[in-house]
């Protein structure tokens, strides 16, 4: 019989043995009828079988199963009567025999290896499951193929990690990086409005909603730290222990611990930046006493041998990237926004120098804190001056000093120009905004919980905290003190001051006077002042300039979106400001927007071609899809490389934007509908419904998928054209909800949240993957969904050249 | 959760070699990993991986020759392991119900990829090295002619070869892993050692004296 495979030596061999299954048996004799060759093959063991029954003589080939399993002893009486005999008369094979265990041999001479550190994590997380288990209702297992056929294994190496700042990732300078002042124990994420405070004492880093108060996250990171710092480029809070000089790195998305590292710093740390261009670790440090035979007189020595280092560090290898010595002891040292710049502050002096000389520009007086203004002109200095305090400026326009009652505190600068001084007035705290021209503008009274700052822009509210990690304080508005764990009272706030960590919200906050440069736009907080509460319950943003917005991208702060006359442009969800990017061809018909690190990407399905934006330039490149023509599944990996796989080709292609190289992996299937490539670079797909694993097991209707994403815990998610919404975690897939339609997209929220959206006509339906909440009905044409850093739906509205957003409660 | 924990450290052995061959190996009774996995499942997978991780891996990474996918194979094998552990007779062994898993995923991926062998991207090679073995004389080149030998064979028989050279397993353990007849796995066994022999043999100068 042409083209039927031939029946394998252990097919023979059971067939002779009687192993084989009834139906087996069929098969083989019926193939065993047509093909002379395997006739030939078991006959020849038939013969064997005689020979071994007989006792006769064997041929060395077919003794060679004997010699091996007598090696083992693993052969019969029989068959090591025939072997033996054999080998007596036959020198070749007892040659052969000899060698035989010469592969075992040389199998056990191989190293032992372990796994990975990745499958270890895994499995420990497996081991210690955590509350998430309530989202996996319906789990079954997949059959043994079943998850790695949905995993493909394209591994593209690990170095892809390394995360550089994005280039014109407006994150870069946003506004929380500018007011880090002090030595910070609080401060502010405004992608995630979650505040990180520090507790010293109980090495604890507290992660707080901005808005809720609510308590998010508590990460014990052991030792004595000292400081926080943000670090927008690595997505991380760094914290710092000035005793062991260990740096720990918390994940702002994840809030777990992600690197602890020692830094190598001369001297003792005192103090931790982020520098906001380039992403590197600044720390300030005095030098260690020198150990002399001789004591130093006493007073002298602190006053002559008070000299200290700045180290910069590089954000990913920890490694020093260079070290200064400089002749103050600086408690703290202050970057401006552009990084031309640093502060170096000690209690005799602050000096101004050059960011990467640090040649000294100018001597200001010592004090507890400065900061530069947001556009680095103007300095300001807060300082002691007898019982009360004097804030010092440099800079264009300003008077020498501006003269404050009460003890310093900290100084910060606020987003919009001008500084904010936290003074303690002996009865509480007192925050003194100071506008550009170096004027006091208004004052707000709050709960000295701790003595750092921060500003929250959405809410305009400050923040105060932070000292001991007894709590946190906010001014202004409807606000109330917040507190973390109640160990202690605050050891500065005097006694008549209400205690932060009161359990009762007190309104002992008040702001006087409104701020006139932070005065809270109209509508909910973090929206863009022009945008109008509509009659269906969603705000409206009308947007200026025709623009239709159809496709949306990203997540955050910043949208992309092209709307109907292929413009794309920008739109930043607090100002509603509108950056255009670039005209995309017109004649395109565009259907996903896919944002990279350093390109956005356009698909055109009508003309089968992609456009390429680089972000920061702005400059578009128009490019065939490579190798296919058509193609129904696409994704962005974090290298960014764009992914794409289906149409009437059966390869997987990545293109490279940087290099221009395509990589075409032939995965012998026409019919994947969906890919995802995760934060490890391996890339996910999804078969169509005849085929097997993720939609066989997953979809009990057999429908398409539509869109695949990994939430930030790992699951993977699938939406399909039938509406269903398929979790997939450790290789157990479940049905969990239903979109309310056929899934239009699955989109990853700022802090890594996953939505599902489902249109129809005049309303979108929308549901968070990854939290408990029901599905939502937005009444808004839809045409794409996108979130802002607050994790509300932008959707966007064509027809009626507007976003639509949904504020909910309880986000 | 503490008290389960408290009621399997009454049933951990004793550290050191009191009760024979198989804690030399570090490993803990099976009938004692069941008896765990039926209170708490997830202390009985922590318990299993930690003893089974580095024996199930090195089977995978010489078998397969590729760590990426020996991790993930290692990976699926005891995320199963959660599920079926639960579910064992008290006779049941874990260890080869360990090695069963992880072979045929392994001979299904290996399937895969004979199917499109060029998926391994050049890039995969450097990702994560095993551990090097101390630099005996020409020990490299010995390891990767041994894995040449290794990928020259068909899945089953390696496999066969494999579980009987590094982990011992008598040819009827070998059927009952592989899922096959005695016979084949003598069959598959001997196969893979004339491999050995044969590519030795015309690889390796004549050595001075044979046999």
């Amino acid at each position: 019989m042409v083209g039927l495979p031939h029946c394998s030596p252990e097919t023979l061999s059971a067939l002779l043995d009687g192993e084989l299954s009834v139906g087996e048996r069929a098969r083989a004799r019926w193939h065993l009828e047509s093909c002379l060759e395997c006739a030939a093959r078991l006959a020849a063991s038939r013969r064997l079988d005689a020979d071994l029954r007989d006792a006769g003589q064997l041929s060395c080939a077919s003794l060679l199963p004997f010699l091996s399993a007598m090696a083992d002893d693993e052969a019969t009486a029989a068959e090591r009567t025939l072997a033996v005999a054999h080998l007596a008369d036959c020198a070749a094979c007892r040659g052969v025999s000899a060698e035989l265990r010469g592969a075992d041999v040389r199998l056990s001479t191989l190293p032992a290896a372990a796994p990975s550190a990745r499958v270890d994590a895994f499995i420990v997380a497996l081991a210690h499951p955590r509350i998430r288990r309530a989202f996996r209702p319906v789990t079954f297992a997949f059959r043994t193929a079943g998850a790695l056929a949905i995993a493909t294994l394209i591994a593209i190496g690990s170095t892809l990690l390394q995360v550089s700042p994005p280039a014109g990732d407006q994150a870069a300078q946003s506004t929380e990086v500018a007011m880090v002042a002090a030595i910070q124990r609080v401060v502010f994420d405004g992608h995630t409005n979650t505040l990180y405070l520090l507790d010293s004492e109980r090495a604890e880093v507290s992660a707080v909603d901005a808005t809720t108060q609510s308590e998010r996250a508590r990460v014990s990171v052991g030792g004595k730290p000292t400081a926080l710092a943000l670090s927008a480029s690595t997505n991380r809070v760094l914290v710092l222990d000035a005793t062991s000089k260990r740096l720990t790195e918390i994940d702002l998305s994840s809030h777990a611990i992600v690197a602890t590292s020692t830094l190598v710093v001369t001297g003792t740390p005192t103090s931790l930046q982020v520098d906001p261009t380039s992403g590197k670790i600044v720390v300030a440090s005095i030098s260690a006493p020198v150990v002399n035979a001789v004591p130093a007189p006493p007073a002298a020595a602190s006053a002559a041998g008070a000299t200290g280092h700045v180290t910069v560090i590089d954000p990913v290898s920890k490694e020093v990237d260079s070290v200064r010595a400089v002749d103050v002891a600086p408690q703290l040292v202050v970057l401006d926004a552009k990084g031309a710049q640093a502060l170096l502050i000690s209690a005799r002096e602050t000096t101004v120098v050059d960011a990467a000389s640090y040649k000294s520009i100018d001597q200001l007086p010592g004090g507890v804190a400065a900061a530069f203004d947001v556009t680095g002109a103007q300095v300001a200095v807060l300082s002691a001056d007898g019982n009360a305090s004097r804030v010092t400026f440099r800079g264009a326009g300003l008077p020498a000093s501006l003269a404050l009652p009460g003890h310093p505190v900290t100084l910060i600068a606020m987003p919009s120009g001008g500084f904010a001084a936290l003074v303690d007035r002996g009865t509480g705290g007192e925050i003194e905004v100071i506008d550009a021209s170096g004027h006091l503008v208004s004052s707000a009274t709050v709960v000295l919980a701790g003595r750092s700052v921060t500003f929250d822009p959405t809410t305009a509210r400050f923040a105060v905290g932070g000292d001991g990690g007894v709590g946190l304080a906010f001014s202004g508005g409807s606000s109330t003190a917040v507190t973390a764990p109640a160990t202690s009272a605050p050891p500065t706030a005097p006694p008549a001051t209400a205690p932060a960590a009161s359990p009762t919200p007190k309104p002992s906050v008040v702001a006087p006077s409104p701020i006139a440069s932070v005065t809270p736009a109209a509508g909910p907080p973090g929206l863009p002042p022009a945008a109008q509460l509509a009659p269906n319950g969603t705000y409206r943003l009308a947007l200026a300039d025709n623009h239709r917005p159809v496709l949306l991208a990203g997540s955050g702060r910043t949208v992309w979106f092209l709307d109907a006359a292929k413009r794309l442009a920008t739109i930043d969800t607090t100002t509603g400001a509108i950056t255009d990017v670039a005209q995309l061809p017109v004649d395109g018909t565009f259907t996903r927007l896919l944002l990279g690190t350093g390109h956005l990407y356009a698909v055109d399905q009508g003309r089968g071609r992609l456009a390429i934006v680089t972000i920061g330039t702005g400059g578009v490149d128009v490019v065939g899809f490579p190798f296919v023509t058509s193609a129904a599944g696409f994704a962005v990996g974090i290298d960014d490389k764009i992914w794409m796989a289906g149409g009437e080709s059966s390869n997987v292609v990545s293109f490279d934007p940087a290099t221009k190289r395509v990589a075409a992996i032939d995965f012998r299937t026409s019919s994947i509908t969906a890919l995802h490539v995760d934060s490890a670079a391996r890339v996910w797909y999804a078969e169509d419904a005849t085929t097997q694993a993720l939609i066989a097991v997953g979809s009990p209707r057999h429908a398409s998928v539509t869109s695949l994403v990994m939430d930030r815990e790992g699951t993977l998610w699938a939406g399909t054209a039938a509406g269903e919404l398929i979790s997939v975690r450790l290789g157990i897939a479940g049905v969990v909800a239903s979109a309310g339609g056929p899934v239009a997209g699955l989109v990853r929220d700022a802090s890594g949240g996953v939505w599902s959206f489902a249109v129809a006509p005049g309303t979108v339906t929308y549901r968070s993957l990854t939290s408990p909440a029901g599905p939502q009905i937005a009444a808004v044409a839809a045409s794409g969904l996108a979130f802002d850093g607050l994790g509300r739906p932008w959707i966007a509205d064509p027809a009626g050249a507007a976003f639509g957003i949904v504020v909910s409660e309880g986000r | 959760m503490s008290a389960l924990r408290l009621s399997f450290s009454a049933l951990r052995p004793e550290p050191v070699g009191a009760q024979g061959v198989e804690l030399v190996t570090g490993a803990p009774a099976d009938a004692q990993v069941i008896a765990l996995a039926h209170e708490d499942a997830h202390a009985a997978l922590e318990l299993v991986y930690g003893a089974y991780k580095v024996r199930v891996y090195t089977f995978l990474l010489r078998f397969t020759s590729d760590p990426e996918l020996s991790d993930d194979i290692v990976q699926e094998t005891f995320t199963k392991a959660l599920v079926a552990l639960p579910g064992f007779v008290r006779e049941q062994r874990v260890l080869p119900w360990l090695f069963r898993v992880a072979h045929n995923a392994a001979i299904d991926q290996l399937r895969r990829r004979g199917r499109f062998r060029w998926l391994r991207l050049p890039q995969l090679a450097g990702t994560r090295h095993e551990p090097e073995s101390p630099d005996r004389h020409a020990a490299i080149p010995e390891r990767e002619h041994i894995e040449t030998v290794l990928r020259s064979i068909t899945p089953e028989n390696a496999a066969a070869l494999l579980l009987h050279a590094l982990e011992g397993y008598s040819y009827k353990e070998i059927a009952e892993i592989q899922g096959c007849s005695l016979t084949a796995v003598r069959s598959r066994i001997a196969r893979a050692r004339e491999a050995f022999r044969t590519a030795y043999a015309t690889t390796d100068p004549p050595r001075s004296s044979l046999g």
